[in-house]
């Protein structure tokens, strides 16, 4: 074991692996130092220090609004796919569903259809229904819901798979009903799903744009929408002082979640798994 | 496509099995009208491909105009062509350079430096495509960060173009990609077994002949996965190609949304097809690429 360890310290791979953690960061971090410049062409080295830009975005009135039906529709999303995808793993682990397989591999397709895709065929049927969900929170809420429904199913299986149901037949034969059992038994067994599913999903919403862009109006453009056309239009700092909040914000999230994270093995959760069945 | 890394025990409830259907029917029932509205929404886009154009009415007749239009056209093909060009360079770039990083982040023994590594690479994916795209104009525009070094070169003396053309929309995407192929190579290469590698070393292999005789192979599943999941998004990925391709880079999803804007929705149903179609085929390979290694691994 030592021995191979040595000898896997191939000088080189390390220079690379530095290189690749500093093209990882590098975006974000000259967005971060540009918010600060006072100049309002993006030029390097940055003409001067100024935090306008800051006062400057928080004002600005699309942004104001994008942000807020981004985080509306974050947590719409995020709640409606939570509940439907823990009741979709509930059935297809507790019980023996005929055509399992199958069901379960269905529930990827909307992962392999790009996004563009998506958008417009969602725009489509919206319009050819009439049922009044193009350009609606409630439209957004059922697209994203689509997009993220293959994750959180399957973080939902992967979760209660792993669960032993011992505990939930030991209720069942104490006399508990079945919402009952579900409640207090499964329900807090499955903390770590529910809060990895749950930061995925969000965070899938809150940036999701290439199939929104086909399902909103003007008058409720999400927030990374809003930011494309500004960034179409001009690339004044203000842009990077807004992108640095979010980055704080992102960071935050994930801190919070950080020592649920670490101990709940979230690796084993997360739907990209080498082996293929 | 399995769950996790490890192989988990799944606990079968055999009494609740007995249960009659009705029940798990009912909380299947939700998930299955997304999923019916999902078919019904693509069902409706095909149908719309054998359409005639006419702005916004559909109107009831059927007609292969698009398709033919479209398949007769070298423009189009073009736009195919370098769609699944730059899909391609991305793919390998990204998982030549996933393949060193996951390698050596595994072998990270200590745990705090490991996971300020994890953070570091995983943190890009907590920001929007916009803010990275943003990001690398920002590096890599005439007056930015590496022209301003690159300038200072003796033999450089004009900026060199990096953004609005090809080489910016690779990077950036690269970018943007990297963790996804990052993600399963690390499980592949988490789960290597080093007693193979100690008896090929023991055995006399030099360090790089057990490196492509031992752990290359072993871990191949998680460098297709990766790819499969890299080109799947790369070939679709349409923000970066449009703020960093400047109008220059011309992709597929790019047309799809400029057509819909136009409102010829029977030429962007096609496009969103061929796109579909390109993905699926590329899933398919990818696919086949994996279960070739299993069955070999087996003979």
């Amino acid at each position: 074991m030592e021995r191979v360890a040595r000898r896997g310290a191939w000088p080189p791979i390390y220079v690379l692996f530095v290189g690749v953690l500093i093209f990882t960061i590098a975006p974000l971090a000259i967005v971060i130092v540009n918010s600060f410049n006072a100049s309002s062409y993006s030029l390097w080295p940055p003409q001067g220090f100024s935090t306008k830009w800051y006062s400057i975005v928080l004002n600005y009135q699309p942004f104001r609004d994008g942000f807020r039906i981004s985080v509306l529709l974050g947590l719409g999303a995020t709640a409606v796919s939570l509940i439907v995808g823990s009741m979709a793993a509930f059935a297809l682990v507790r019980y023996r569903v005929p055509g399992r397989n199958l069901i379960q591999t269905a529930y990827f397709a909307p992962l392999t259809v790009p996004r563009v895709a998506i958008g417009f065929a969602l725009f489509s049927i919206f319009i050819a229904t009439q049922s009044q969900l193009y350009g609606t929170l409630p439209g957004l809420i059922v697209a994203h819901t689509m997009l993220v429904l293959p994750f959180v199913t399957t973080i939902f299986v992967a979760n209660l798979g792993a669960i032993n149901p011992v505990y939930e037949e030991a209720a069942q034969d104490l006399g508990a009903s079945g919402l009952r059992v579900f409640w207090s038994i499964t329900l807090p067994q499955m903390r770590t799903g529910f809060a990895v599913a749950a930061l995925l999903a969000f965070m899938t919403s809150f940036d999701e744009l290439e199939t929104s862009i086909f399902l909103v109006r003007p008058e409720i453009n999400t927030l990374p929408i809003s930011m494309f056309f500004y960034l179409e239009q001009q690339q004044t700092p203000a842009l990077a002082a807004l992108s640095t909040l979010l980055i704080g914000l992102a960071l935050l999230l994930v801190l919070i979640a950080l020592p649920l994270l670490l101990h709940g093995g979230w690796t084993r959760l997360i739907p990209v798994g080498g082996n293929r069945s | 496509m399995s769950v996790g890394a490890r192989p988990r025990r799944r606990f079968e409830s055999k009494r609740r099995a007995r249960v009659g259907a009705a029940l798990p029917l009912l909380l299947l029932a939700p998930s299955g009208l997304v999923m019916l509205l999902f078919a019904a929404a693509l069902v409706l886009l095909l149908s719309y491909t054998f359409r005639p154009y006419t702005s916004i009415v559909i109107e009831p007749v059927w007609t292969l105009e698009t398709w033919k239009h479209f398949l007769t056209s070298s423009f189009y093909w073009s736009v195919v062509i370098e769609t699944v060009k730059l899909a391609s360079i991305v793919t390998v770039a990204t998982v030549l350079l996933a393949y060193p990083t996951a390698w050596v982040l595994v072998q990270i023994q200590n745990r705090a430096l490991s996971v300020a590594c994890y953070i570091v690479l995983f943190s890009p994916l907590l920001v929007s495509v916009v803010v990275r795209s943003y990001g690398w104009l920002l590096l890599l525009g005439d007056h930015g960060f590496v022209n301003a070094l690159l300038v200072r070169l003796p033999w450089i003396h004009s900026p060199i173009r990096l953004v609005f053309n090809f080489t910016g929309v690779t990077i950036a995407l690269i970018h943007i990609l990297l963790p996804f192929a990052v993600f399963p190579l690390l499980s592949v290469l988490r789960q290597l077994p080093s007693n193979v590698r100690e008896a090929a070393a023991d055995l006399g292999a030099a360090p790089w002949q057990v490196f492509l005789k031992v752990s290359l192979p072993l871990s191949m599943p998680g460098v297709v996965t990766g790819a499969q999941i890299v080109f799947t998004l790369a070939v679709s990925a349409w923000v970066t190609a449009v703020l960093l391709g400047g109008g220059r880079v011309l992709v597929l999803a790019e047309l799809v949304y400029e057509n819909i804007s136009n409102l010829d929705w029977p030429l962007g149903a096609v496009e969103s097809f061929v796109l579909l179609v390109t993905a699926l085929i590329a899933l398919t390979i990818f696919g086949r690429l994996n279960r070739a290694i299993y069955a070999g691994r087996e003979a």
